[in-house]
């Protein structure tokens, strides 16, 4: 079962297309990294899936229902460019309004429960405008899981936190998935630390989906190669060529060697140091997901 | 609708526009007493007109009209646009919307919070002004009696609900604090009217008065403490229909507009 399907959809602003036939499928109980450059659509996309912006044309189902349907609304838990928060009350005051809002019983005992998941349990008092960026995202999510959600929408989630509030982030994100089975449909700018949960990905570019695939897939998708860093590059080729068939290879400048389709390294050593090539280093190389990422925006820089 | 109203009753609580409303009106209702400007509980409600017979010119009349339940209203603009417009300015509409996919929870929950605000604040202002006149010296005559009072303040508070669907209007409309204060003030003080009212004149349109009768401040003008049946039913359909105005097309603003 899909936790989110998009079929057509579409989004335009004057003349426009923000988003173009998009058509998404984000499996239930995936972490769905969904990756675009600034203004690529991401945020309206993932606005529309939540009902808050309507679409141009097109559908959106969640748990495979309308997304109109108010059971299935709610569901969703949401943190859509920054979380929604009112700055003036309490952290503990922000999330049990949340509770009220969706009616929970007992909101006091949940907001409780949901601000010590994401280790805010210490700042109950403080003011959600005294909060750090990276503690206004933990609240955030405690807000947006506070009603036990099937389907989080996390837009951007990791913007702008310290090294310690992503990994935290990271944590808590990890174990929601994990042990609750939450999906998480979330968008990032830092693909490494996107790479670090995805389970699948959706890549969009100028409102239009370019490839949308599974981690799995991915690594088998993206072109590692061996490096190999020897005295002679050149000869290198032409032994390599001869001893195992080397066919696809780059030679790059201070005699390093990209070689492709082999990952035998052990063999690859013996061969050289057996003819007397001195093998400075040699080590597989897997392609980032942000070099994969720039290739298949056709190899222009990353904003 | 209940959940938005349970969530606006726990925020109200916890707000200092609320509190800093409560304070406000008592000391008006003590100030107005003990300064002299008002001296009895028809000036003190703010009826229209009820001064006019001291001697009071047509602009102190208007300013009269403008004070008691006046105030309450510009009070009631004031919070419900400060709560509408921080749900958007905080991002908290997102979590709101999010769950809430019909457009009605979100305006019946408000409507609802408003009804109650209004109506304790109607109420809490009326025993001020009473306590305040017995106190202080005044005369605690009542026209129209017990009765006629209490038929006053649930005009004055259906009223009241016209206004807060206006005023949801506008700001669901603009999200913009200093819009709905000012449509706020200026339906809650009459001045609108008065200034539309007074072009009319200028320029001989009089058929405008019978329009201006069936604004909400034309509406708020006619009531008084002495009940009067045509005038009950003419309030209940004119903020009814106002009622009905206001939040059906904040629904369209709703379903239209991004959040």
């Amino acid at each position: 079962m899909n936790a989110i399907e998009t079929t057509g959809l579409c989004k335009r602003y004057g003349t426009k297309n923000v988003v173009n036939d998009l058509a998404i499928a984000v499996p239930k109980g995936s972490i769905y990294g969904f990756i675009g450059r600034n203004g690529s659509g991401k945020s309206t996309t993932q606005k529309m899936v939540c009902g808050l912006i309507n679409s141009t044309a097109g559908e959106v189902k969640l748990f495979e229902r309308p997304l109109n349907d108010p059971e299935v609304r709610s569901k969703i838990g949401t943190i859509i460019e920054q979380p929604g928060i009112y700055p003036g009350m309490s952290t503990l005051e922000n999330v049990i309004l949340q509770g009220y809002s969706i009616g929970i019983d007992d909101p006091k005992k949940r907001a409780l429960e949901s601000l010590e998941t994401v280790g805010l349990n210490k700042f109950l008092k403080k003011k959600a405008k005294h909060l750090s960026l990276g503690m206004k995202q933990r609240l955030g999510i405690a807000i947006a899981m506070l009603g036990e959600p099937e389907l989080l929408v996390l837009d951007e989630p990791i913007n702008g936190l310290d090294p310690e509030g992503i990994v935290h982030l990271r944590e808590v994100i990890s174990r929601l998935n994990k042990e609750k089975g939450i999906t998480i449909f979330m968008s990032s700018h830092i693909l490494g630390e996107l790479s670090k949960l995805a389970t699948h990905y959706g890549i969009i570019k100028d409102g239009e989906l370019v490839d949308q695939t599974t981690a799995e897939e991915l690594a088998n998708k993206r072109k590692n190669y061996l490096q190999v860093k020897v005295d002679n590059a050149e000869g290198a080729v032409t032994l390599l060529k001869e001893k195992m068939g080397l066919k696809d290879y780059e030679i790059c400048p201070g005699n390093e060697l990209h070689l492709f389709n082999i990952k035998e390294t052990g063999a690859v050593n013996r061969i050289l140091g057996g003819n007397g090539f001195n093998v400075d280093e040699i080590f597989l190389h897997q392609q980032e997901l942000d070099e994969y990422f720039i290739e298949l925006m056709g190899g222009e820089d990353y904003e | 609708m209940n959940k938005i109203f349970k969530m606006d009753m726990h925020r109200l609580l916890r707000s200092p526009v609320f509190y800093v409303s409560i304070i406000f009106i008592t000391i008006m209702a003590v100030a107005l007493v003990m300064s002299g400007m008002s001296t009895s509980l028809d000036g003190l409600l703010g009826v229209a007109g009820a001064e006019t017979s001291m001697g009071m010119d047509e602009g102190a009349a208007f300013m009269t009209s403008a004070m008691g339940a006046g105030v309450i209203f510009i009070l009631i603009s004031i919070i419900l646009t400060l709560f509408v417009c921080k749900d958007y300015s905080g991002g908290f509409a997102k979590n709101i919307f999010t769950v809430h996919s019909n457009p009605w929870d979100y305006i019946g929950g408000k409507m609802k919070s408003m009804a109650v605000t209004s109506g304790f604040l109607l109420v809490l202002y009326t025993i001020e002004s009473i306590i305040s006149l017995a106190i202080f010296g005044g005369s605690l005559a009542l026209t129209g009696g017990i009765f006629g009072l209490i038929i006053f303040l649930i005009e004055k508070w259906l009223v009241s609900l016209a206004l807060s669907a206006v005023i949801l209007l506008v700001v669901l409309f603009t999200r913009n604090i200093a819009w709905g204060v000012l449509a706020g003030f200026l339906i809650a003080t009459g001045g609108l009217t008065m200034g539309a009212s007074l072009f009319g004149q200028m320029f001989g349109i009089d058929w405008l008065s019978t329009i201006f009768s069936v604004t909400i401040s034309g509406t708020s003008q006619l009531c008084t403490l002495s009940f009067d049946p045509l005038i009950f039913i003419r309030v209940l359909v004119a903020s009814a229909a106002w009622i009905g105005i206001g939040c059906f097309l904040s629904k369209r603003v709703l379903l239209k507009k991004d959040i």
